[in-house]
């Protein structure tokens, strides 16, 4: 019985073999649910992505005549990326984009789980609040610039000169919106923070985006707080634990991956943060995106430009991977 | 001895709840204040004639008052009027996020659905690919679509349509659609559907009836999400629509202070008219785009 091995069919089954099973196959017509999304990927990002990475290999213009525009492509190499790398401007903005990054997650951290806490506890009209807290995340980005442009307004009818005014903490009206060096009076200190990237209206620009993000930084990490089981506080209370040390060994442990997650999620929309420096400042505050705007739409040179647009594009996938390397260490 | 160190033990847990009740109301009415003061300006703004927004002290009550801000959105209709542009501006809002809505429910669920279930070598690899295209900031792609779409595909005459808008919006949030689907799908027992093929349904026949009514949460939380997304967004009609045939609500208010004067009352009232659908969105299912972001892309 044992001693006749039935022959085994071919392990390899040849590229025809598979390609009948598959079309035969059961599933075949699921692949076509997948055809539309992935056409889409294919043409909408993956070759666009393509022919930046082209044109910034080269001297790239293009005329417009007419609604129909032709384009003078010179192949110069790496000479868009070389130049970049050794001009000052694109470091400052780096540091900049870094800065505007750091700042704001730092906020999200603290005042984001600040607020989640607050929100989980019980007091009258937590419903009420919980949604009133949501509404800044859905007032469209550029209201929300307009809006803060009005409250930072650099003359005395700017809201927040206005109140500083009548409160008599301001002698004159600050322009906000300006990109002013910080603390002027300690040459060492300001030197340091232009060097960083900081500056008035940075930070200004800051509490604008903060107001319409933390919201949902603070829900989703309410979301993560509500899971966690109500019985590890009792115990951590009969144990005599105080409140800061079950923050610390309950909470934040068990926020861990909400956190991460948020926090991820939150830095690939930094990188995007072009809408509200735009709106308010046009080229005044040049960091990486607006970089690349004013290279190909304002100086015209698209080389350039796609030079710096497929840096940003290398950054966000470098952290795209490791929030996605995040997100299947806990689905897959 | 016990008995009279008890007594200041148990006096002190009631003051600390008292003084912990204060102060939780406190920070409640600070945060209320930080974000309701922002929106109360905005709102009284509009509601203000110019000279009230330039004065010093600034009136913090609408005077002198006027509706006139808003009036003017909507009359003496005429090309390049004021009306002309925020109604073509609604329009285009209204007819690019909701085809954009359609389609990426569509085309994602109909992928996630796959994703989630064939057996098929390099799945996952797709669905991080997808997920990688949704988190590629915009800006990085801006400058190819533009000189794509005005040299190599300018026979298409794809500049400043709404059309160009949705294909690239749809592919903006499609890999959210997918990685959030992809998870209410595979959150559904297999069994299920099995059944229903035991009982003759085809594959097709079992996903639109059985699992997709399970999956109206995920789709309701996909959809707004997409909503809100293409309604948000200003650098594609910036750069790819700046005419009144494809510019958003977003950037019409961005051409109102782009002018030679900065009306601040009229950019209030139009920022409080495009404001008013996504408020109400998540004021009345802001629920269910939490649970479709904590399903989706917290917890996997």
């Amino acid at each position: 019985m044992t001693s006749m091995p039935v022959e085994s069919p071919p392990k390899r089954a040849t590229l025809r073999h598979r390609l009948f099973r598959t079309l035969s196959g059961e599933y075949f017509w699921l692949y076509l649910l997948l055809l539309p999304s992935l056409l889409i990927l294919v043409a909408v990002i993956l070759i666009p992505m393509l022919f930046a990475f082209q044109m910034s290999l080269g001297n790239t213009s293009i005329v417009v005549l007419g609604g129909r525009g032709t384009i003078s492509n010179q192949w110069v190499g790496l000479q868009n990326y070389l130049s970049l790398l050794q001009n000052p401007s694109f470091w400052q903005a780096l540091r900049e984009t870094l800065y505007f990054w750091v700042v704001s997650i730092f906020i999200e951290v603290t005042v984001g789980i600040g607020m989640a806490v607050l929100m989980n506890q019980s007091f009258f009209g937590r419903r009420i609040f919980r949604v009133i807290v949501f509404i800044p995340w859905a007032i469209p980005t550029v209201v929300n610039a307009m809006l803060w442009g009005m409250i930072f307004d650099g003359d005395n009818f700017g809201a927040l000169n206005d109140l500083l005014l009548q409160w008599h903490v301001i002698q004159s009206p600050i322009v906000w919106l300006n990109p002013s060096a910080l603390f002027p009076q300690i040459p060492w200190l300001s030197n340091a923070l232009s060097y960083l990237g900081s500056n008035l209206a940075m930070n200004s620009i800051i509490v604008g985006d903060e107001w319409k993000t933390l919201p949902i930084v603070a829900i989703l990490v309410l979301a993560g707080l509500q899971t966690i089981p109500h019985e590890y506080y009792e115990a951590a209370r009969v144990e005599g634990a105080s409140a800061w040390r079950q923050f610390r060994q309950i909470t934040l442990p068990l926020i861990a991956p909400v956190l991460t997650v948020v926090l991820i999620l939150r830095t690939m929309q930094l990188m995007r943060a072009f809408t509200l420096i735009f709106t308010l400042e046009q080229f005044g505050l040049p960091v990486l995106s607006i970089q690349a705007y004013q290279q190909a739409f304002s100086f015209g040179s698209f080389g350039m430009g796609s030079a710096v647009s497929f840096l940003i594009g290398l950054i966000a996938l470098v952290i795209a991977y490791f929030y996605i390397k995040r997100l299947y260490r806990e689905e897959l | 001895m016990d008995a009279m160190a008890a007594q200041p033990h148990q006096a002190r847990p009631r003051r600390t709840i008292k003084w912990s009740r204060i102060g939780v109301y406190a920070l409640v009415l600070l945060v209320l204040t930080w974000t309701l003061a922002p929106l109360y300006f905005l709102v009284i703004t509009s509601l203000k004639q110019y000279v009230g927004t330039i004065a010093y002290p600034l009136p913090w009550l609408p005077t002198p008052f006027t509706w006139n801000n808003y009036a003017i959105m909507f009359t003496n209709y005429s090309p390049d009027s004021i009306s002309y542009r925020f109604l073509h501006a609604l329009r285009n809002s209204v007819i690019a996020s909701t085809a954009t809505t359609v389609l990426n429910l569509v085309f994602g669920s109909a992928a996630a659905y796959v994703l989630a279930r064939a057996r098929m070598r390099g799945k996952n690899a797709i669905t991080m690919i997808f997920l990688a295209s949704n988190l590629l900031p915009t800006v990085a792609l801006i400058i190819p679509f533009y000189v794509l779409t005005v040299t190599y595909l300018s026979g298409l005459h794809l500049y400043d349509t709404n059309t160009l808008m949705v294909i690239l919006y749809t592919s903006f949030s499609l890999g959210l659609v997918i990685w959030i689907m992809r998870g209410y799908f595979a959150s559904i027992p297999i069994e299920l559907e099995e059944a229903a093929r035991v009982d003759g349904a085809s594959r097709l026949v079992s996903l639109i009836r059985i699992i997709l009514p399970l999956t109206v949460p995920g789709l309701l939380a996909t959809g707004l999400l997409t909503f809100l997304m293409s309604w948000d967004n200003f650098i594609l009609p910036l750069v790819l629509g700046p005419d009144s045939s494809a510019y958003n609500l977003p950037f019409f208010i961005y051409s109102l202070s782009g002018q030679y004067l900065h009306l601040n009352n009229e950019i209030a009232a139009g920022g409080v008219l495009s404001a008013i659908p996504p408020v109400l969105i998540v004021l009345f299912f802001g629920k269910y785009i939490v649970s479709g972001l904590t399903a989706g892309s917290v917890k996997g």
